[in-house]
């Protein structure tokens, strides 16, 4: 069964310790976590509670630096935050 | 504007992109307003080049390439490469609309971090400034 947004939300926050963004967002939640090498990762999610498809699941595992199957390795926490923070790609800019 | 061969269309859009214009831009989205261009498919991947926004306080300064996925439930993602953003919805009007909410929360979150002292938003700004400002409402007639 694919996970809910709001699962995900939930596991990046508790676990991977990321943050609400600042700033006001518009219909989206937007959260952050700044990387090791002084980069940092984010992410947005709709609100509610629906179940999240593959292809959206890849798209914000990219987001924050990883593959699909590393997202659900951290939302089925079999990745440790260490494990993440070593993985994790920094963005390009 | 930076296009490159690469990024030059091969083939004739599907006929659900039905707003193909070469070489000059179009205003495809009656929705959201928002202006893509250059409908095409490079190895099999739909991309359109994201140039202006339908909000009138911000301005795109170049285009953006977007990746288009079609799902077979009628959702669509676009994404780019750029700042690793996308937007989804039901049809390709209401993902570019959500691709360009998307950007602007990107920038005012990154804004907010500068401010902040967070690292790496001073590099994001910079690069984000590159392709995107807001428009002085005092000289946008607004």
């Amino acid at each position: 069964m694919a996970p809910r947004q709001s699962d995900i939300e939930r596991s990046l926050r508790t676990k991977f310790h990321f943050q609400d963004s600042l700033g006001k967002g518009h219909d989206h939640i937007c959260i952050e976590r700044n990387l090791p090498n002084g980069s940092f990762v984010w992410t947005k999610f709709s609100r509610g509670t629906r179940e999240v498809p593959k292809a959206l699941q890849a798209a914000i595992a990219r987001q924050i630096g990883v593959r699909r199957d590393d997202l659900m390795r951290m939302v089925g926490c079999t990745m440790s935050e260490q494990q993440y923070l070593a993985i994790a790609e920094p963005p390009q800019y | 504007m930076q296009v490159t061969q690469q990024t030059r269309p091969t083939r004739r859009p599907t006929a659900s992109c039905s707003h193909w214009k070469m070489p000059s831009f179009a205003t495809v989205s009656s929705r959201s307003k928002v202006t893509v261009a250059d409908c095409g498919s490079v190895f099999g991947v739909e991309r359109i080049h994201f140039v202006a926004f339908s909000a009138t306080e911000w301005k795109l300064l170049q285009p953006i390439i977007l990746d288009v996925e079609r799902l077979s439930n009628g959702q669509v993602i676009v994404s780019d490469d750029v700042f690793r953003l996308f937007g989804a919805g039901a049809g390709l009007e209401r993902a570019l609309h959500d691709y360009e909410t998307t950007l602007v929360d990107f920038y005012i979150s990154v804004e907010a971090g500068v401010l902040a002292g967070r690292p790496g938003r001073e590099r994001a700004l910079t690069r984000l400034s590159a392709y995107m400002t807001r428009v002085d409402s005092s000289q946008s007639g607004a």
